[in-house]
């Protein structure tokens, strides 16, 4: 068998919501290249799938969409190559009938990949187009590339930007692939479990034909604890029978992360969607009698309690402010913050701020003040109102200025997708009540408008007027937000020109005459605007914003303590409960876990719950107890001169192990002894969390919650690369044809 | 080719296999009174062990009656949820629950396709023939098996030592049950048992307490505790429910098991001898004496905490001599009538034939995770040299506490993957012909 490349290798992880991929281990490992939602959407044919939705075009759209056809075929010869061929493709599919199931599941996945391949050149984002078609997790990595690809591609995205519709008019009618649309898809896998074979393997085709690996890629796919035998032995013959891999390996989830890690024994809480996993690993030995899975509880579980929280918000927006960094777990005990807290906290932190960065700050708000044209108020009639208003905003940016959790509302960037065919309004009209009735809000600081404002300034008073009025009618939290976020990270040389499209994209929408301002910037305008820019990029760098696109935008929405409250429906003590005894090493994994906070909140849970502290032992060997001064009668509780670090007082080794479910070799009862040392019987004594691997730049940035996949990154290399099969650490297509399916298990 | 081919090649018998194919394991159930274990035929420890103990919301109106089984689902707070256990004795008593007990045990990790595995069940040895035959019938008609065996968890215990001959201590969870083998078959005559098992230990417990007026808390009724010192209330933040939303009352007692259990584990110890455990005489106690050394501290769920001395023997040794048990709660067992371990012992050789008394003696087998409580071999073994003073006698138990609980488990692990064992099956074919009396035929 000749050795595998490096960047040969296929690793997969699929998970119930989204499946990572990667073709090549890189030289450092960084986080999963492809990322995928793991759902597909039946094909129009019985026993197709396919990775975007495929739907009859509604009434009315028809003649649009043939029309918009037409007119970018004459337009843009170049950029509809891509089309055609697609449309090619779409024609063919629909229209030869009598392709059997395999096969369609096949073109459903060519077809699938077709549309990556077309978009690619528009969106300049490759697989994350996938991705933020549906509810975009994290999107990572990319970020520099697709800014600049963004800012060049501005106007042609601008025209292609909202036509993801792709049409084929066969005789059965218009068929139009909607990105947007969700309904009907199938999620294949439901707390671990495989629950349609047929789409996980429709998915996992996808993923293949995606990455397009060569002849010569290996697999390494990662499984959820919840695969039993025959799962896997299904897996190893769609493997080596569709996807033709010359060499198989499957590996547990929870393993990997311990691969990651670098250690051989810990405990692993991974938080997924709507289960946690807890698996006991002792010297890379899963101990499968001891793991559980907490079924429903999870971090859609946290996102439903927020919903609950927060009855106006939309599912999606929840799930975003789940996501975003003010979403916090506060320790257990610190107390919410309410209006006088944070007044307290403004008036404390005031007298710093005076000194350092008063000047500054004045500064920023004369400049904010000269910005706006004062004649244009006063006109309004609106005068006692803006100047309450402003009041507010300079609160606000004292506010603002205090962490979050001294706050008791704090406002986070909602990305949401234009709806289609609404082009003109860009503003999502929610009403003032929806977020107010939950948490009485301060109007937003006039920064949060600025970018969709700052063309407006002096020379077009009137122009501007509209503009300001679209906002307010959407007065203080949601205030529409251009580009401006997303393009921060860009370069400074890009500004301008990036500006320049960006700002007819979108400010269009709100401010027609903004649009015919932009060009015509003055020196002065330029200024101010790259101040604003800098301070949005502080604000995003602080917010960790993600790059948008296009079709996307930002929208600031203020949430009050609600936010604090994720946790509180019980999950912390859920999976706390759950662990009983297994917290020697914790490692927390599973984008579940990444609230902010969470992790800690957890140990601080358990600890609050479980640990026992050594303190009674102290104070027997030290001094006697101040309640006890004289021993009883029966002379049961007279103190005895002991020393504790003797032997009788150990715990039982066996005792231990064997109740503690996890630990049932010798190298656990070391590490219990070893623990439980200093002569106090029960455990646990120490509960802390395994430190992060640290020598991987990549994934320090990415967040841990994925780094089983770095695990199977390392687990790669060895097995395929390092090993080369020599200890049967993967199965070679060889062995598939002589053992079969089951011959998995040797392996 | 296949794992079971590689690893039995050179011993396989010739296959008369009715089930089909070699390739396909079978299952091995160990259902007990606390734990039920599940796994696949020639692995070394059950992948799957879900406590026996269900929670069940009885039918109300339309709304069935709802069972939760499994560790999350059974310690789940539910306001009405019972918890129940469908055996009793060591032998299953509640029909309707048991099968959807060991079909969840095996669904829930093994495999969903039951028909497509040969399943080895163990019983214990005074399960009655009716209960027997339930068993198959349950084997073929709902779970669909292609083939079945009822091994007693005694012969596979002392197989899962490596013996085929000897003496099985097992202490469970309902009873301690003592049972000679010799070549493999049980020696009915001398088994016996008593029902001083690891529940009888946690009664013990939960008495002394009571009559010590120490708080037992439950885990899930604390939300945090603060560190205090010994002796002194507990500062703890309890959990609060709202009318109508409490927990049951045998939940309640079921979590507290759980407390019991840790101290079991960390803090009771039995008094190794020799001879009984002194009697407690108030001010001067000679056991307190006796026992200065080994004071061992526990902490509550609710961080009261102290050190037990004498007491945390003092709650075992009714174990070995009934007549000192604590009696302070209902249901206690007789401490007059019922026997203690070394009783039980020697009640069990006495109807042993003499010749083979000294070979079994010789392989004397401690099992069950009752017996894993500090000091508890020590104390056997030095019961049974006093008992049958000889060179000859020897007591062993495995060092891995894996091997100690799972034993029965085990022994039906490496009983259904030997090559010789598949003669024995009973097939689906045999079962229709003969109906469920066959097992009293086979399974000996």
């Amino acid at each position: 068998m000749p050795p595998f490349r490096d960047d040969h290798i296929l690793i997969i992880y699929p998970g119930s919501q989204t499946t990572l991929a990667q073709l090549g281990l890189p030289e450092s490992f960084t986080p999963a290249k492809v990322r995928i939602p793991s759902r597909m959407f039946p094909g129009i044919e019985e026993g197709t799938w396919t990775a975007t939705k495929i739907r009859e075009a509604r009434e009315g759209e028809k003649e649009d969409l043939i029309a918009k056809q037409k007119a970018a075929m004459g337009s843009i010869p170049e950029d509809d190559e891509g089309d055609d061929d697609e449309d090619d493709d779409v024609d063919e599919e629909m229209d030869d009938g009598t392709e059997t199931k395999a096969t369609s599941v096949d073109g459903a996945a060519t077809e699938g990949i077709a549309t990556v391949a077309k978009d690619t050149p528009t969106e300049g984002a490759p697989p994350a187009t996938e991705t933020s078609t549906s509810v975009p997790k994290k999107e990572e990595s990319a970020t520099p590339k697709k800014t600049d690809a963004a800012a060049v591609e501005g106007e042609e995205a601008e025209v292609e930007g909202d036509e993801d519709e792709d049409e084929d008019m066969g005789e059965d009618g218009v068929y139009v692939e909607d990105e947007d649309d969700e309904e009907g898809a199938v999620w294949c896998m439901k707390e671990g479990k495989v629950v349609d074979w047929g789409c996980f393997f429709a998915l996992l085709q996808h993923v293949h034909e995606t990455i397009n690996p060569t002849f010569h890629t290996p697999i390494l796919m990662l499984y959820p604890p919840n695969f039993d035998d025959r799962d896997k032995e299904l897996l190893t013959q769609f493997v080596f029978e569709k996807l033709k891999a010359p060499g198989f390996a499957i590996m547990d989830a929870s393993l990997a992360v311990l691969w990651a890690y670098g250690v051989s024994t810990a405990t692993v809480v991974d938080v997924g969607y709507e289960k946690t996993d807890i698996t006991p690993v002792v010297d890379f030995i899963v101990q499968e009698r001891a793991r559980t899975t907490v079924s429903g509880w999870g971090g859609d579980s946290m996102t439903k309690h927020l919903a609950k929280l927060l009855p106006h918000m939309k599912a999606e927006e929840v799930e975003q402010l789940k996501r975003s960094p003010i979403c916090e777990i506060l320790s257990s005990g610190t107390v919410l913050p309410t209006a006088g807290s944070v007044n307290a906290a403004i008036a404390a932190g005031e007298k710093n701020r005076k000194v350092t960065d008063l000047d500054n700050m004045d500064l920023d708000v004369e400049d904010e003040d000269g910005s706006f044209n004062v004649a244009a108020i006063v006109a309004s009639g609106k005068t006692r109102e803006f100047l309450a208003k402003k009041e507010k905003e300079k609160r606000g940016e004292f506010e603002r200025r205090l962490p979050n959790r001294e706050r008791e509302h704090n406002t986070f960037w909602l990305v949401e997708k234009k709806k289609p065919g609404e082009e003109g309004v860009v503003i999502i009209e929610e009403p003032l009540s929806a977020v107010a009735t939950t948490a009485p809000l301060l109007p937003l600081p006039e920064k949060a408008v600025e970018p969709a404002a700052p063309a407006p300034a002096e020379p077009e008073v009137p122009a501007a007027e509209p503009a300001t009025a679209t906002a307010s009618a959407a007065e203080g939290e949601d205030k529409p937000i251009t580009d401006a976020p997303p393009a921060a990270p860009a370069a400074d040389a890009a500004a301008p020109a990036e500006g320049a499209p960006a700002a007819p994209q979108e400010a269009s929408a709100t401010a027609p005459a903004a649009a015919t301002a932009a060009p015509a910037e003055d020196d002065a305008e330029r200024k101010n605007k790259e101040k604003e820019k800098r301070k949005e990029e502080r604000r995003a760098a602080a917010g960790g914003l993600p790059p948008l696109a296009e079709d996307e935008q930002y929208r600031e929405v203020e949430v009050g303590i609600e936010r604090f409250q994720a946790a509180e429906c019980g999950i912390l003590h859920e999976i706390a409960d759950n662990l009983w005894r297994l917290w020697q090493s914790l490692i927390v994994v599973g984008n579940g876990s990444k609230v902010r906070g969470f992790k800690d909140a957890l140990l601080s849970t358990i600890q609050g719950k479980y640990h026992i502290s050594p303190s009674s032992n102290t104070i027997f060997t030290s001094e006697l107890p101040s309640g006890l001064s004289t021993p009883m009668a029966t002379g049961a509780s007279t103190p005895n001169p002991q020393n504790p670090m003797g032997g009788p007082s150990q715990p039982n080794p066996l005792l231990v192990a064997a109740t503690t479910h996890a630990s049932q070799n010798p190298y656990m009862q070391q590490q219990h002894h070893h623990n439980a040392g200093h002569g106090y019987s029960q455990t646990p004594t120490t509960i802390k969390y395994v430190k992060a691997p640290e020598y991987f730049p990549e994934w320090k940035d990415a967040g841990f919650e994925e780094v089983g996949f770095l695990g199977a990154q390392v687990a790669a290399k060895v097995l395929f690369v390092v090993d080369q099969g020599a200890s049967q650490g993967f199965l070679t297509r060889v062995e598939y044809n002589e053992g079969g399916p089951s011959a998995i298990h040797n392996v | 080719m296949s794992h079971l081919h590689q690893t039995l090649s050179s011993n396989q018998a010739p296959s008369t296999v009715e089930y089909g194919g070699d390739e396909i394991s079978a299952i091995v159930l160990d259902p007990g009174t606390a734990w039920t274990r599940a796994g696949f035929a020639g692995e070394d420890t059950p992948k799957s062990v879900i406590p026996s103990d269900y929670g069940v919301i009885d039918a109300v109106g339309d709304e069935p009656r709802k069972l939760f089984i499994g560790d999350n689902d059974v310690h789940a707070i539910r306001p009405g949820m019972e918890i129940r256990n469908p055996m009793s004795d060591g032998i299953v008593s509640d029909w309707d629950t048991a099968p959807l007990l060991w079909r969840a045990a095996i669904t829930s990790r093994l495999t969903t396709t039951l028909a497509e595995h040969p399943l080895l069940m163990t019983e214990p040895s005074w399960n009655p023939p009716k209960n027997r035959e339930k068993t198959i019938e349950i084997a073929f008609e709902d779970f669909d098996v292609p083939a079945f065996y009822l091994a007693k968890s005694g012969v596979c215990a002392g197989f899962a030592s490596g013996k085929a001959t000897g003496l099985v201590i097992d202490v469970g969870a309902s009873n301690i049950s003592i049972t000679p083998i010799h070549d493999g078959l049980v020696l009915r005559k001398g088994c016996t048992r008593s029902p001083l098992g690891g529940s009888f230990l946690s009664d013990q417990i939960r008495a002394y307490f009571a009559s010590a007026a120490i708080p037992l808390t439950a885990h899930y009724q604390v939300l945090s505790k603060n560190a205090v010192e010994a002796w002194k209330p507990a500062d703890a933040v309890y959990k609060t429910f709202a009318p109508g939303q409490e927990p049951t009352d045998s939940y309640k007692r079921f979590q507290e098991e759980r407390v019991l259990t840790e101290f079991k584990e960390y803090t009771a110890q039995v008094w190794t001898g020799p001879g009984p455990l002194p009697p407690s005489t108030g001010a001067h106690d000679a056991a307190t004496s006796l026992l200065s050394t080994t004071g061992r501290p526990f902490e509550f769920p609710d961080g009261y905490n102290l050190v037990f001395n004498s007491e945390r023997h003092r709650v075992a040794e009714g174990i070995f001599h009934p007549p000192s048990m604590l009696t302070n709660y209902a249901g206690h067992p007789d401490p007059s009538s019922t026997l203690g371990l070394n009783a039980l012992i020697h009640a069990s050789m006495k109807d042993v034939d003499i010749e083979l008394k000294q070979l079994i003696l010789n392989n004397v087998v401690i099992t069950g995770a009752g017996s894993l409580v500090y000091g508890f071999t020590d104390r056997v073994n030095a019961e049974i040299a006093a008992a049958f003073p000889g060179p000859r006698v020897r007591v062993m138990a495995a060092g891995n506490s894996v091997e100690r609980r799972y034993a029965g488990w085990l022994g039906g692990s490496i009983l259904a993957s030997l090559g010789a064992f598949h003669q024995l099956w009973i097939s689906r074919k045999e079962y229709d012909e003969h109906g469920a009396g066959i097992v009293e035929k086979r399974c000996k």
